[in-house]
């Protein structure tokens, strides 16, 4: 009993000790936690000269191998600032980024970033946790050159919430779509008279699915692998040869015109090109009410069933031995794959691995792995403001409320403006050296500059994802982590019921995305009972 | 004024103290260190979680939380005030007993054949016991990586699809379904790797218990019932069986435990999957899920729950312990030493002795 009450006091204490220690915190809105210690000449102005050894910690989302391209770039800063300001860049993967925030923001606060370089998705859930500052009083205050009237509004939509900005957007990107453009071509099933072998519409796509899985059944399909040092000779699809089964090579019954797409983006692209959204102005969620997502999860559920799409294993070995013709992933495939593995100097050496004179004089065959954006996600009655656009996701720089001096956070804007504004003695913007990684930037004026154009005809990736205008970000909202995952859930069980034995049916997956949509809001009815 | 003490009374407290210091003060300095480490890792969460259940505590913002009325008991407890937590609360629960009530007995039993087997030390004995107990020595995330090879889809390339063409979906497929109170409850093919993993896994830790527990079954017991012509069989039932009663009862209180909290093993082969598409947004809304699952989804697995749900995680591992302290009790009370025969008769041996 003694220790019952001693406990409980104990405890009682603590939380008590506890009491008001985030209040500041936990006030989105709030700035009044910064000191203006800001270094100012006799006329009273600042100047990044005047900063002597701001150090920052920035946590970075960024994985390989991207990584290396963000290092470089901080490294070029730091040599640039050298004595001014300093960043120290811990890299978090993204598996564990969220996690470890939220973690670190509520155990062990001393060793909080200062600076977190994020998905754009995630910013307004986080912001509202009162871990971001709004960025707009403090850009006042330092006046650190950042206008906000050259970035994307679509994408820059992602860093506000209530008209302020608690973010600075820095690029975007969606899932491409990774096309066998040789097969397509060998089989005459182009487009414009085989001539154009990238589908442009929902009608297109169709036709090429189906028209890929008639020539299959029939034994009429050409297909070949492309991997390096493999046989690149063009073969027929015929089951039953053991020559083939062996290799793991393409078969009649392993082959699938398109692997299953992936759960999470091209189901926003779904959503958002026909015009529907994840939830409205008051957390109701509405999801399973768009039409157009509707027949995106009918749609899988009828392509599987006729073999139009199918679980062909590993997406990633199937592709390039031909059982798969498309698939969707994100932009970071093209660079692991591209040049070394399914465009390979071998496919363009005649009389060598079974490749033709034929197949080495032509662009296509030589260049047999294509990317394009999902143009094909827009069912009939999408929007037309919608239609032609994708979901993409993208990266912001914030500044946390671990930041108490005017001077440190005056030094990450000055960060975040040379990242996504700075130019170089040539003129080329710093951010289209992060681009050339693979994303579009965030910034008009970057994108429409000359240094950009030049990266962007060199690369298959940013010609692929085309203008940064036609991104669709994810809408603000507190609860996104919960209405992504009750997408994404919704998706993959009708995705699994059609893998299972009892398979599924049309009307199966309806039911399926009408209950997790219920069950999305029933979640969202739960956090509103626990966050204030 | 200074005190007159008398020497003798001086010396009669001295050694009163002394005979008090040694008394308990030696007993107080040995458990400190365990007292405070109980005390801070122990009774201090305990109370500061039925604290936790009964607000509306925010994980990383202590100290703003308000009294919320028992809601999150409520949810648990009634169906009305939030159905889906309800629906995946106690189908967790249900989970959970059904796969104790399997696997306990199978547990327990398993070990116990193997340690009577290699405890009549047959050729290679040591070298049979090393192998039982070497796969409690593998990290839960590799066998976890060893059970999902095997399980795996065939055009995944899954070991027991691709070599006895065995072409289940294993963790997607439901096995089969009733209704429970009116409820349907659907088992997952699922459950069949995950049981494989925890036997295979477990049984090693339960065998080493009770094969140290045969060693000291008195052998002239043994010796009396070949006198008495007693069968292999019954001198198990009749003579080791009791002989390793303490093993026994300390195996299945740990392992009843164990299961009753079981985790890790559906955590790494379905992650609580598949999901059930009516509570697949809820915590442990999957055909897999466990009371454990419940709570790791409200206080780790889920970011938004963790930084909300925290009182509703809390209300849950109290329910839970309540649980698991309630079935421990009636394991301990059926099992307890019941004062009958020898036990009597040594019982008023020492009362006599006494007096």
């Amino acid at each position: 009993m003694v220790l019952a009450l001693m406990s409980t006091t104990l405890a009682l204490v603590m939380v008590g000790c506890n009491k008001n220690k985030n209040d500041n915190k936990n006030d989105p809105t709030n700035t009044d936690s910064i000191v203006d210690d800001l270094p100012r000449d006799e006329n009273g102005n600042f100047d990044v000269s005047l900063l002597e050894n701001v150090q920052l910690n920035m946590w970075s989302v960024i994985g390989q191998p991207d990584q290396e391209t963000l290092l470089a770039l901080v490294k070029e800063f730091n040599k640039q600032f050298a004595g001014m300001i300093e960043i120290k860049v811990t890299s978090v993967g993204h598996y564990d980024y969220y996690n470890a925030l939220d973690s670190t923001y509520a155990n062990d606060y001393g060793n909080f970033p200062d600076v977190c370089f994020m998905h754009n998705e995630k910013n307004i859930e986080y912001a509202l946790k009162g871990y971001f500052y709004p960025l707009d009083e403090l850009i006042e205050k330092t006046g650190v050159g950042i206008d906000f009237a050259n970035a994307y509004d679509n994408i820059e939509k992602t860093t506000m919430y209530d008209g302020k900005h608690y973010g600075i957007p820095v690029d975007a990107h969606g899932y491409l779509t990774q096309i066998r453009q040789d097969i397509i071509k060998k089989n005459g099933l182009g487009f414009d008279g085989n001539t154009r072998f990238i589908p442009q519409s929902y009608e297109e796509y169709q036709t090429l699915l189906e028209g890929l899985r008639a020539k299959a059944n029939s034994g009429e399909l050409w297909v070949r692998n492309i991997n390096l040092d493999q046989d690149h000779s063009w073969y027929q699809l015929k089951d039953g040869n053991a020559k083939l089964d062996a290799a793991a090579q393409a078969t009649v019954s392993n082959f699938y015109p398109a692997f299953f797409h992936s759960q999470e983006s091209d189901n926003l692209t779904a959503l958002y090109v026909n015009g529907g959204t994840l939830a409205d102005a008051n957390d109701n969620v509405t999801f399973a009410q768009n039409e157009g997502l509707t027949k995106y999860v009918t749609d899988l559920v009828e392509r599987y069933n006729a073999r139009l799409y199918g679980d062909a294993g590993n997406k990633e070995a199937a592709f390039p031995t031909g059982q798969v013709v498309m698939f969707s992933e994100g932009p970071w495939m093209v660079a692991n794959t591209y040049d070394i593995w399914w465009n390979n100097k071998q496919l363009s050496t005649a009389g060598k691995l079974g490749v033709t004179e034929e197949d080495a004089a032509d662009p296509v065959y030589t260049n047999p792995y294509t990317v394009a954006r999902p143009y094909y996600m827009a069912a009939e009655g999408a929007p037309a403001e919608t239609a032609s656009k994708w979901y993409g996701n993208g990266h912001v720089i914030t500044v946390t409320k671990k930041v108490t001096s005017l001077q440190k956070a005056a030094a990450a804007l000055i960060f975040a403006e040379w990242l996504t504004q700075g130019q170089k003695d040539s003129g080329d913007y710093n951010l289209t050296d992060w681009c050339k990684a693979g994303h579009l930037p965030a910034w008009k004026n970057v994108y429409e500059s000359d240094s950009y154009k030049a990266a962007a005809e060199k690369s298959i990736t940013l010609t692929a994802m085309g203008d940064p205008a036609e991104i669709i970000a994810l809408e603000s909202s507190k609860y996104a982590t919960t209405l992504i995952a009750g997408l994404t859930t919704a998706v993959g069980d009708v995705q699994a019921q059609l893998l299972s034995a009892d398979g599924c049916t049309v009307d199966k997956a309806i039911q399926t995305l009408l209950a997790t949509a219920q069950s999305t809001q029933e979640a969202i009815n739960l956090l509103k009972l626990g966050i204030k | 004024m200074a005190k007159t003490i008398v020497l003798e009374e001086y010396a009669k407290q001295r050694s009163k103290r002394i005979g008090l210091f040694k008394k308990y003060g030696v007993t107080a300095i040995f458990l400190l260190p365990y007292l405070a480490a109980f005390i801070t890792f122990f009774v201090i969460p305990l109370f500061y979680g039925i604290y936790i259940s009964l607000t509306n505590f925010q994980y990383g913002k202590p100290g703003i939380e308000t009294f919320n009325s028992f809601m999150w008991f409520k949810m648990i407890f009634d169906k009305s005030y939030m159905p889906g937590i309800y629906n995946s609360f106690w189908l967790a629960f249900v989970h959970t007993i059904m796969f104790s009530v399997i696997m306990v007995p199978i547990a327990i039993l398993l070990p116990l054949g193997l340690a009577i087997l290699v405890n009549q030390k047959p050729p290679g004995f040591k070298l049979f016991r090393a192998l039982i107990y070497m796969p409690s020595i593998v990290p839960l995330t590799a066998s976890g990586t060893i059970f999902t090879l095997l399980f795996m889809s065939k055009s995944q390339h899954g070991v027991l699809a691709e070599f006895f063409g065995i072409d289940t979906m294993w963790f997607i497929d439901t096995w089969f379904s009733f209704n429970l109170f009116g409820q349907p409850v659907e088992i997952a093919y699922a459950w069949i790797p995950i049981f494989f993993m925890c036997l295979w896994g477990g049984w090693g830790g339960n065998f080493i218990i009770l094969s140290a527990g045969l060693q000291n079954v008195p052998k002239h017991l043994y010796e009396a019932s070949d006198i008495d012509g007693c069968s292999t069989w019954r001198k198990i039932l009749h003579v080791t069986i009791p002989g390793i009663k303490p093993q026994l009862v300390l195996c299945l209180f740990t392992t009843i435990l164990g299961y009753l909290g079981l985790y890790g093993q559906n955590y790494v082969l379905s992650g609580g999957g598949p999901s059930i598409a009516a509570i697949a947004s809820m915590p442990a809304g999957g055909k897999t899920s466990t009371l454990m699952y419940f709570i790791q989804d409200l206080v780790a697995n889920n970011l938004q729950f963790k930084s909300s749900l925290y009182g509703l995680g809390a209300a849950a591992s109290l329910v839970f312990a309540l649980f698991a302290g309630i079935i421990s009790g009636i394991q301990m009370y059926l099992t307890r030493e019941k004062k009958t025969g020898t036990k009597i008769s040594e019982a008023y041996n020492k009362w006599h002795e006494i007096r």
